[in-house]
């Protein structure tokens, strides 16, 4: 049983509100460097519903991060360049100047980032810069803010909350440090979170406390959870639907039951047969050949051709089609084969 | 996620994997060299950049004067004039070489600013190269070796950034008295412990990696390591800090002339000029101006080109500035 | 902490007597240290006798042994020019100095760090643009040179400002002036630079997305980070003050270190020179070593640890 269903099983079920809450389209991130331009993320469409967990998931380059920080207007303009429309709550946020974006972020959608220990400001304690955010943001008196801030660290599971509100966040574990991380980022009650890459430097046994925690808050907070990972079993764990990327493109996306049991694409079946956690026979583990590409001016056909099984020469020379195979969705000439082909 | 570099990781491609697969060489190439390699971009950057350019033509063409005209106004530096005494400059009355005025002996200005800028160049050239070479070279020594002898060494460094310049210069030129041999001495000296830190700090960190341990374990000596390994990595390093201290160096001996411990009359540099028009300030400006001046410009730009060279160098801030800078034209249209 | 703040300390001392073995060799550069303290022309026959009433005659060992004795002391031996000890010549000027240098310090420190923070805040901006060239340029016109154009300007043009002395709060804007300009501008690219570096870390985009305003990130979240590198930095201009107090002491003539430094050149008075040399760097020191402490105490990574 997946910590979703687990967390749906002790807790009332609340309606599921089937409102859009984020609809991106056509987005694309690019890079201008000394060393050349950097394609990073290609043309972007998804949509994301109130209360939804959706898993991005990919290996390093395919553009995850970019389009966490794209959504969150993060991207640094000069070097980069970003096009197409995200639309959260009907807002427009692509291209919106510093101080429309400044109004939304924390509140509206807030972000957990990978580094924990990097995320926060060594020189100020970890209470200041709780109790900061709801100062600010909330317009809380400085009492209400402390209680606050008690209360969250509870919230987010961290024993003696109120004392250690005076410590610095070097002295605390990264566990601990993520649980923090997290508190700040539903302090001000956002409808959506974005979590890059939270667990990835944590030990697996912390890991499942913090899915947890992910997982339960998102249910109490009716908050919805966009989820970057390079994990499957995480996006397994936690997501109600994956959205594969590779080289800036979405290559296969849909719920993760289905995507796992009967995935559509050569990469995600190759991430599925790569992992040790999903194979049940070390004898059938297979790793991807070559590595992914750098992101080059070459912008037809499949990215993922050079490494793939299957590939046929029209994966060269044209871009395969967005097809939609039983659940899912999949950039490839052969969904339909791999959909139904073995397990 | 730091900077532009965390975002997206290069990767090197596999070009074995791609071309064996599909029989196809052009797969799985390198970067978008449309902008060329790293050295020539910087060189369009920097054209792109009227200040800085600037700055840098204007150091070009001082040292360009200094080595080639600069003997030509020895003469016209030194010819004593007592008809053109205390001329105002900006007029050309009394022939072009006056345009800049004359001193109280009729000497001509801008003769005395080329002849000066011959001078200055040399001085602050020789200092450059001599507390560069030793410092670094001390510096190096200390890195490699570690221990005692690193402590103990770089304390001189300790001690030489304690005196301001302007004292030790007092203290060695009073008992060694002036002249430009001890001059650059003691400048040299003062600048020594930039080369010695930054060299040593170098080396400590290049001393572990695994091309000097192979080297080691094929069986170079110290001095073969220090040499043909370490040197070629910390020798941009300190050329690099060799230019951004010359405009530095350039002040310091103007210092020094003009409190009359740094060259004598009838050697000539920038700081001896404002020396000798400071007697005249209220009645001839322009001789101590135009020397304040050329003094100041040539520390500006040099100023100006280390700040660049220095934001260039850091990953932090060169994608920046490289992408207000490069033409709009090196984007190519994003397909669908 | 305290294997750090040891290790400081035993390099401070360490830089001490390397200090004192420089100030001791500098009587010998020229060889005979006899020849600095009596006048020109003398017979050998004194100069013997010189030496061996000093000592000079022992082995060299000895002879430096003897110093740093004598230094423990405050021992420099008299001045030349009226037989005061050299130390309290040089310590009676040390407090105008200090005044003068501290009021600098802090007017540069205040102005520069605040000018590299708003150049922080957008780089390359226009905003940037002009403070970094104008900075550069405070720091690269000479100070004797921009002393001499403010006399021209206030003193003497629009005779608002005294040309020289020391003689009522008028008369202290040009020295101060003159004093604070170059630290501005390294100052303010340090701070710059720090500003920089302290905006481009990961708690930065963590506090950007929680919707923080640029002013706020900059001078509340950046700034008490990059502090910490400014620190040694305003450290670091304590020799820059003393060559601008030379200046100063010259152009403005106000009293000071520097005063009495040129002209104990100017007299030849050897034992004040090199009671000074020693004063002013063992100062610098002991203010390096202040620094270093405190930067480790306001760290709070090195303090609870």
């Amino acid at each position: 049983m997946s910590l979703i269903e687990e967390e749906e099983a002790a807790q009332p079920d609340l309606t599921e509100s089937p409102e859009v809450l984020l609809r991106v389209e056509n987005l694309s991130v690019d890079f201008q460097s000394e060393r050349g331009h950097i394609y990073a993320v290609r043309s972007l469409n998804f949509t994301l519903r109130a209360g939804e967990v959706l898993a991005v998931l990919g290996e390093s380059g395919s553009g995850k991060s970019v389009t966490s920080r794209a959504l969150m207007g993060l991207v640094p303009s000069p070097p980069g360049r970003v096009t197409g429309s995200i639309v959260f709550e009907g807002h427009e946020i692509a291209g919106a100047d510093e101080r429309h974006l400044e109004n939304f972020r924390g509140k509206g959608i807030a972000m957990v980032f990978q580094d924990s220990l990097d995320s926060l400001n060594p020189v100020y304690t970890v209470g200041s810069q709780l109790t900061e955010i709801l100062r600010v943001r909330a317009k809380s008196s400085s009492k209400a803010a402390q209680a606050e801030a008690v209360r969250l660290m509870s919230e987010v599971g961290i024993p003696n909350g109120a004392e250690r509100l005076h410590d610095y966040p070097h002295q605390f574990s990264g566990g601990m440090r993520q649980r923090i991380c997290i508190a700040m980022g539903i302090a001000l009650k956002p409808r959506l979170l974005i979590a890059d890459e939270p667990t990835t430097a944590l030990d697996v046994t912390v890991q499942a406390g913090i899915l947890r925690l992910l997982a339960g808050l998102r249910k109490s907070a009716r908050m919805a959870m966009i989820f970057v990972t390079h994990d499957i079993s995480v996006a397994q764990l936690i997501a109600d639907r994956v959205m594969v990327m590779y080289a800036g493109q979405v290559v296969e996306e849909g719920p993760v039951g289905d995507l796992v049991a009967a995935s559509a694409h050569p990469y995600t079946r190759a991430l599925l047969m790569s992992q040790p956690g999903l194979v049940d026979n070390w004898r059938k583990l297979k790793p991807i050949g070559g590595s992914p590409p750098e992101n080059v001016r070459k912008l037809h056909g499949c990215p993922f051709a050079p490494r793939c099984p299957i590939a046929q020469p029209e994966c060269i020379a044209s871009d395969p089609p967005y097809v939609t195979v039983g659940q899912q969705r999949s950039r490839c000439f052969f969904a339909e084969d791999v959909h139904s082909g073995p397990r | 996620m730091k900077n532009l570099h965390d975002l997206t990781p290069g990767l090197v491609v596999d070009d074995s994997t791609a071309s064996g697969l599909l029989g196809d060489p052009t797969l799985g190439g390198s970067f978008d060299t449309k902008s060329g390699t790293l050295k020539w971009v910087r060189l369009r950057v920097l054209l792109k950049m009227p200040v800085q350019l600037t700055a840098a033509l204007w150091l070009v063409s001082l040292v360009v004067v200094a080595l080639t005209i600069a003997p030509l106004f020895e003469t016209a530096a030194n010819v004593q004039n007592l008809e053109v005494r205390f001329l105002a400059p900006f007029s050309l009355d009394h022939g072009w070489l006056n345009v800049l005025g004359a001193d109280g002996l009729g000497r001509s200005e801008l003769g005395q600013l080329i002849v000066g800028t011959r001078t200055s160049f040399l001085i602050a050239g020789g200092v450059v190269v001599v507390s560069a070479t030793i410092g670094s070279a001390i510096g190096m020594l200390c890195g490699y070796a570690g221990g005692w002898v690193d402590a103990s060494l770089m304390r001189l460094a300790d001690v030489i950034v304690a005196l301001p310049t302007l004292l030790l210069a007092l203290a060695v030129l009073f008992v060694l008295g002036t002249s430009i041999i001890n001059l650059v001495i003691v400048l040299a000296l003062s600048r020594l412990p930039v080369y010695m830190r930054t060299a040593e700090a170098q080396t400590r960190s290049l001393r572990e990696r695994t091309f000097v341990e192979a080297s080691r374990s094929l069986g170079a000596s110290s001095r073969r390591i220090i040499v043909k390994d370490i040197a070629p990595l910390v020798l941009p390093t300190v050329l690099t800090l060799a230019m951004l201290e010359l405009a530095g160096v350039i002040l310091a001996a103007a210092g020094l002339s003009f409190l009359g411990l740094g060259l004598q009359r009838p050697d000539v540099d920038w700081g001896t000029l404002v020396a000798d028009g400071r007697s005249y300030l209220t009645v001839a400006w322009w001789l101590t101006v135009f020397p304040g001046f050329a003094i100041a410009l040539t520390a500006l730009a040099g100023n100006l080109l280390a700040n660049w060279v220095r934001a260039m160098g850091d990953p932090n801030q060169s994608g920046r500035l490289v992408a207000k800078i490069m033409p709009k034209g090196n984007r190519e249209p994003v397909d669908k | 902490m305290w294997a750090f703040l040891g290790k400081r300390l035993l390099y401070s001392a360490m830089a001490l007597i390397g200090l004192t073995f420089a100030v001791f060799v500098l009587a010998f550069l020229s060889g005979s240290p006899a020849r600095l303290y009596l006048p020109e022309g003398v017979p050998q026959s004194t100069i013997d006798l010189f030496n061996k009433q000093h000592g000079y005659d022992l082995p060299f060992y000895q002879q430096f042994v003897n110093f740093m004795l004598s230094v423990l002391h405050f021992d420099f031996g008299q001045s030349l020019v009226d037989g005061r000890p050299a130390s309290t010549v040089i310590l009676d000027a040390f407090p105008d100095t200090i005044v003068i240098s501290v009021i600098a310090l802090f007017i540069s420190t205040a102005i520069g760090v605040t000018l590299g923070c708003i150049a922080a805040m957008k780089p390359f901006g226009a905003a940037d643009k002009t403070i970094t060239f104008v900075t550069l340029g405070a720091g690269s016109f000479p100070d004797f040179w921009l002393a001499l154009m403010g006399v021209l300007f206030f003193s003497v043009q629009l005779r608002i400002l005294p040309t020289s002395g020391q003689s009522g709060l008028s008369s202290w804007v040009l020295p101060v002036a003159t004093l604070a300009i170059a630290p501005i501008g390294s100052l303010a690219q340090v701070a710059r630079g720090a500003m920089v570096d302290s905006l481009s870390a990961g708690y930065i985009q963590s506090a950007r997305a929680r919707g923080y305003s640029k002013w706020r990130l900059t001078f509340r979240h950046a700034l008490k980070n990059a502090a910490l590198p400014i620190i040694p930095v305003a450290g670091n201009q304590a020799a820059r003050l003393f060559n601008g107090t030379v200046i100063v002491s010259i152009i403005f003539a106000w009293p000071g270190i520097g005063a009495v430094m040129v002209a104990s050149v100017g007299n030849r008075d050897f034992p004040v020179l090199q009671a000074g040399v020693f004063l002013v760097g063992v100062s610098i020191l002991l203010l390096n070593l202040v620094l270093d402490l405190t930067y480790s105490f306001v760290d709070p990574r090195i303090r609870v640890s």
